[in-house]
C-alpha cells in the first residue's frame, strides 16, 4: 500500500521495479512530456504516462506487457527520428540514458522515410557560457534543464520556444547561465545535449576509475566522485547525500579541479641566501627544518588553513605540543567571549542542512549562502518553494534567487528584535520551526562575539520544539569545524601576539591573515601544502602537501559530519601525504610522533574526539542555555558599523581558495560574468 | 560508518587462540555461519508475506513431492564449516595484505545517469596506487593489478566474509539510507497559490 497520490512510477520504485523516463526527475516537477515512461493498466484502453498517473485501488499495472514494450518502442523511434546518430563523437557515449534505452527498449530499425530529402532536424548551438557546452540538435526536449533551472537554481533563463520540429530550447537571447548550480544541467540532461566544456573530449566513461570522494572547497562537505584517469582527475560529478548536496555541486566544487594540476608545489624547496627558493630533495628539506624548529625550542607556532585535514591537524599538534607549544590557530577568527569554541553548539550548523528545508522561517544574518554554500542555498530555495518558508536577512542586499525580508545592515536590529522593538519579533515567535543562520565572517568582526550572544538570544526566546535547534553557524572553509574540534584556537591573534616567535609553520595558510610585517624579522616560517600561493611565497623551506584528490583524510562539515576522502589520484613529484609529512619530520626533530600508518592516526583522532571517525555521522551539540549564559556575561557591546561581506556577486563566488584561484575555468567564468554584466540582456 | 579495522579483530583473534568465532566478533545480522538461502538473488514482490491468500502461489503451483522435498530442505539448514583463513594457501603476496586495505561499499547512483542496478550491489575494492600514462602506446599503467579489482556480492555478510578469509584489512562503507520519498504530481505544476506553479516552459 502507498500514499494516496503516489504515482505509477514511484509505487513500481518502491517495490524494485525501475520504468524508463526521460524527462522524469526524482527531485524536480512532474513534467510528463517525454512518454518513455508509457505503461499498460489493465481495462485502459490506451497506455498511461507513469510518471504523472496516481496509482489507484485495484489497479493491475503491465510494465513488460507487449503493449508497453510497444509503447516504449514507438517513442524511442520518435526521438530517434530527429536525433543525430553521432554517439561515437558524442561525450555522453557510454554514459547516455537514449543510448542504454535505445539498446533496451528501442527497435532495430526506423520506419521513418525523409521523402523531402531534407534531413534530420538541425539545431543552432547556444553558447551559455565557459562551462556548458550545447549541442542542441541532440536536444530531446525533456526540459529537465528548465526546470532545474526555475525550480531549484531560481535562474528562470531557460525555456523553449516554437512547436513541433521547430521547437527549441534555449535562453531566447543568447546569454550566459549565470548559476553558481549550472553545472548540474550536465548531469541532468539524458542526452548529450548539454555536455561540460572542460571535459569536453577528454575521456570516455568506460576508461575512467570513478573514486567516492568529500569535495573541501566549502564546508558543506558535499560528497562527490572524482573520475580519474592516467594518475589525472578527469571531472568531478556529484554522489547522492540526501543529508548534505542532494544530487548537486556547486561549480566551483565541480569545474576548479583543472586548478589541481596548476600552481602545484611538487618539490621541497629552501630559501637560499639570495632570497630565492631553491629545489631540494626531501633529506635536505627536513633535516634542515627540523633543525631550525629544534633552536626554537618551545617558541613555534602554527596556522592551519582551509584545506587542512584532520589528520594533518592533530599530527601538527601533537608534534607542537611535544616542543612545549600551545600556540596553534586556524586562518579564520570566531570570538573567544563567551563560552567561544569550548561549546561546540556555538560553531556549527546545529539543526544539519536537511532539516532547512522544513524550516517555515530562515533568517539569515551576515551571510550569502548563495556563494558562501550554494548547495546550503538551494536547500533554503527548496523550502521557499515546497514548504512556503519565509526568509528574512539583516546583512548587505544580495541576490539569493528567492524573494526575502530585507531587514537591514545594522546587526543593532538584532537588539531591537530581541527586545521586540521590531515587528519582525512577532513573525519570529509565531513561528514553529525557525531556523537563524549566522555567516562566520561576520562573527570575525570584532563585535562577533556580541552579534554571536544576540543571536542565541533571539534564538532562545522562539517558540521551538524541543530538538530543533534554531541557532547555526555558517562555516565557510572545510577545515574549520575538526580545528576547532580538536583544539585549535580560531584566528592568527595569538601568533601576532608572540614576541619571541621563532618558527612558524603554516599548514597550507595562504589567505593573507597576517603581513609579514606583523611576525618578527627572524622568524623561519615553513609552509607546507599543495599550491603556490601567499604561503609559499612568504616561506623559507617549502614542504609539499597532498590536494584533496591525493589523499584518504577526514573532514568535518559545517554540520560536524565526519566524511573521509579517498585517494584518487597520486600526489605529484615528491608531494607526500600530510600527516606523513609531518610525521617524518617529527622523527628529525627528535620528538617521534607515536603512529605509523592511517589507522593508527586515526586511533588518535578517535582519543582526541571520537566523532572524527564516524564517517557519515554528524555528531550533534548541545549545552545551548548554558551557551547563552556564558556569552551573556562575555559583554561585548556592539559596533554601529553595518554589516559587510566578501562576496557579494557572482563574479566574487568563483575563485576564494588556492584551488580556485589556479584554476583556468574559474578565471573564465569570472571573465563570462563581467562579460554578461555589461550585455543589455 | 564506524571505522573497523579489521587488523585490530584480527590480532583479538590471535591473542585468543580458541577457533576463530565470526559471531563473536560481529553482529549476527552481518556474518553467521549458516547460509541462508532466501538472502541471495531476492527478487522483490515474490514473497507471499504481500499477497492476502488463502494459499502461496508456490504452494498451489508445486506437486505434493515437490512440497514435500521443500518441507525436508527447509527443515535442514545448509551448513558450511567453520570458517578457515585462506591467507596461508592462497596466491596473495603477503607485501600486498599486509599494506592494503579494501572498502566495503555500494557504488552511488551515477549522476549522468537515471538507471540503478549497479548501486544494488556491494562491492569490495582496493586502494588506489600509483598510474600513469605509458609513453609509448598513451594507454594507462600502473604496477598494481590489486587496485584493477572490483569483486561484487549480493550482502555486505558476503563481502566482509570474502575479507576475512583471505586476511584483507577492510572497512565498511554504509550508505546512508535516507528516506526521499516524496510525493510528486502534475497537479502542482498548475496550482494557482504556491510557489512551486510551474513558471516557465
Amino acid at each position: 500500500m502507498v500514499e494516496p497520490g503516489t504515482t505509477v512510477l514511484q509505487a513500481a520504485a518502491l517495490v524494485g521495479v525501475e520504468i524508463p523516463r526521460f524527462c522524469y526527475h526524482e527531485r524536480l516537477a512532474v513534467a510528463g512530456n517525454c512518454r518513455m515512461c508509457l505503461v499498460e493498466v489493465e481495462k485502459s484502453p490506451k497506455p498511461v504516462a507513469a510518471c504523472a498517473m496516481p496509482v489507484m485501488k485495484g489497479w493491475r499495472v503491465k510494465t513488460n506487457s507487449p503493449l508497453t514494450r510497444k509503447a516504449r518502442e514507438g517513442v524511442m523511434e520518435f526521438l530517434l527520428v530527429n536525433h543525430p546518430l553521432d554517439c561515437p563523437i558524442c561525450d555522453q557515449g557510454g554514459e547516455c540514458d537514449l543510448q542504454d534505452q535505445s539498446m533496451a527498449f528501442g527497435s532495430d530499425r526506423s520506419r521513418f522515410t525523409d521523402i523531402d530529402f531534407e534531413g534530420k532536424r538541425a539545431v543552432e548551438d547556444k553558447d551559455i557560457g565557459p562551462l556548458i557546452k550545447t549541442i542542441m540538435t541532440r536536444c530531446i526536449h525533456c526540459t529537465r534543464c528548465i526546470r532545474f533551472a526555475s525550480e531549484v537554481a531560481g535562474i528562470d533563463d531557460l525555456g523553449t520556444t516554437g512547436r513541433g520540429t521547430d521547437m527549441q530550447i534555449g535562453t531566447y537571447v543568447e546569454k550566459f547561465f549565470m548559476s553558481e548550480l549550472s553545472g548540474n544541467v550536465i548531469d541532468l540532461c539524458p542526452v548529450g545535449a548539454l555536455t561540460s566544456k572542460p571535459y569536453s573530449f577528454t575521456a570516455r566513461p568506460w576508461e575512467i576509475r570513478k573514486i567516492d570522494s568529500i569535495d573541501v572547497l566549502d564546508a558543506l562537505g558535499s560528497n562527490i566522485v572524482v573520475s580519474t584517469r592516467t594518475n589525472e582527475v578527469m571531472r568531478i560529478l556529484p554522489r547522492v547525500n540526501e543529508e548534505i548536496n542532494e544530487e548537486w555541486i556547486s561549480d566551483k566544487s565541480r569545474f576548479s579541479y583543472d586548478g589541481l594540476k596548476r600552481q602545484r608545489l611538487v618539490t621541497p624547496m629552501l630559501r637560499n641566501s639570495a632570497c630565492e627558493l631553491k629545489p631540494v630533495d626531501w633529506e635536505a628539506a627536513l633535516l634542515t627544518v627540523a633543525k631550525v624548529i629544534k633552536n626554537a625550542g618551545s617558541s613555534i607556532g602554527a596556522i592551519a588553513g582551509g584545506f587542512a585535514d584532520a589528520e594533518a591537524l592533530v599530527a601538527l599538534k601533537d608534534l607542537l605540543n611535544k616542543l612545549g607549544s600551545e600556540a596553534l590557530c586556524t586562518e579564520y577568527t570566531f570570538p573567544m567571549d563567551g563560552s567561544g569554541t569550548d561549546l561546540r553548539s556555538n560553531y556549527l550548523l546545529n539543526n544539519g542542512i536537511a532539516k532547512v528545508e522544513e524550516a517555515d522561517l530562515v533568517l539569515l544574518i551576515g551571510t550569502n549562502p548563495r556563494f558562501e554554500a550554494p548547495i546550503l542555498n538551494a536547500r533554503i530555495r527548496k523550502g521557499y518553494i515546497h514548504n512556503e518558508s519565509e526568509i528574512a536577512l539583516i546583512g548587505p542586499k544580495v541576490d539569493l534567487r528567492y524573494e526575502y525580508d530585507h531587514i537591514g545592515t545594522d546587526p543593532q536590529i538584532l537588539q531591537d528584535i530581541a527586545s521586540g522593538k521590531h515587528p519582525f519579533a512577532q513573525q519570529l515567535q509565531k513561528a514553529k520551526k525557525p531556523i537563524i543562520i549566522v555567516g562566520s565572517e561576520t562573527l570575525e568582526r570584532p563585535d562577533g562575539g556580541a552579534i554571536l550572544a544576540a543571536a542565541q538570544t533571539l534564538a532562545s526566546k522562539t517558540a521551538a520544539a524541543p530538538g530543533w535547534k534554531v541557532i547555526n553557524v555558517l562555516q565557510k572553509v572545510a577545515s574549520q569545524v575538526a580545528a576547532l574540534d580538536i583544539g585549535y584556537a580560531p584566528g592568527a591573534s595569538k601568533i601576532r601576539e608572540m614576541k619571541n616567535l621563532k618558527v612558524l609553520f603554516l599548514l597550507g595558510a595562504d589567505e593573507k591573515v597576517f603581513e609579514k610585517t606583523e611576525i618578527p624579522k627572524d622568524c623561519f616560517i615553513i609552509y607546507q601544502g599543495h599550491h603556490g600561493d601567499y604561503g609559499a611565497c612568504i616561506a623559507d623551506a617549502v614542504l609539499p602537501g597532498a590536494a584533496y584528490t591525493e589523499k584518504q583524510a577526514t573532514y568535518v562539515n559545517t554540520e560536524g559530519r565526519a566524511q573521509q576522502t579517498l585517494v584518487a589520484v597520486s600526489p605529484p613529484g615528491q608531494a607526500r601525504e600530510d600527516w606523513k609529512i609531518i610525521r617524518a619530520l617529527s622523527e628529525f626533530i627528535g620528538a617521534k610522533l607515536p603512529y605509523d600508518t592511517l589507522d593508527e592516526v586515526r586511533d588518535r583522532l578517535e582519543d582526541v574526539a571520537p566523532h572524527l571517525t564516524r564517517y557519515g555521522y554528524s555528531e550533534d551539540a548541545n549545552y545551548f542555555k548554558q551557551a547563552l549564559e556564558l556569552s551573556k556575561k562575555s559583554g561585548v557591546k556592539m559596533d554601529k558599523t553595518s554589516l559587510s561581506l566578501n562576496q557579494l556577486e557572482l563574479e566574487d563566488f568563483f575563485m576564494t581558495d588556492t584551488i580556485s584561484r589556479a584554476s583556468p575555468t574559474m578565471a573564465k567564468c569570472i571573465q563570462a560574468v563581467k562579460k554578461q554584466k555589461e550585455s543589455k540582456y | 560508518m564506524a571505522y573497523i579495522s579489521s587488523r585490530k579483530l584480527f590480532l583479538q583473534f590471535l591473542r585468543s587462540k580458541s577457533k576463530f568465532s565470526v559471531q563473536k566478533l560481529f553482529k549476527s545480522d552481518e556474518t553467521t555461519n549458516e547460509i541462508d538461502c532466501s538472502k541471495y538473488r531476492q527478487e522483490p514482490c515474490t514473497s507471499d508475506k504481500d499477497l492476502v491468500l488463502p494459499i502461496s502461489i508456490k504452494e498451489a503451483t508445486s506437486s505434493p513431492d515437490e512440497l514435500e522435498h521443500a518441507r525436508k530442505w527447509r527443515s535442514k539448514p545448509i551448513l558450511t564449516p567453520q570458517e578457515e583463513i585462506l591467507s596461508e594457501t592462497n596466491d596473495i603476496p603477503k607485501e600486498l595484505q599486509l599494506t592494503r586495505t579494501a572498502r566495503i561499499f555500494k557504488l552511488s547512483k551515477n549522476s549522468m545517469q537515471s538507471g540503478t542496478n549497479n548501486t544494488r550491489f556491494w562491492r569490495v575494492m582496493f586502494d588506489t596506487e600509483e598510474r600513469w600514462e605509458n609513453p609509448l602506446m598513451g594507454w594507462t599503467s600502473n604496477g598494481d593489478a590489486i587496485s584493477n579489482v572490483q569483486l561484487h556480492f549480493y550482502t555486505l555478510g558476503d563481502a566482509i566474509r570474502y575479507c576475512q578469509r583471505n586476511s584483507w584489512d577492510y572497512y565498511v562503507d554504509r550508505p546512508r539510507d535516507v528516506n526521499l520519498y516524496k510525493l510528486r504530481s502534475y497537479n502542482q505544476n498548475f496550482a494557482w497559490n504556491r510557489r512551486y506553479r510551474a513558471s516557465t516552459k
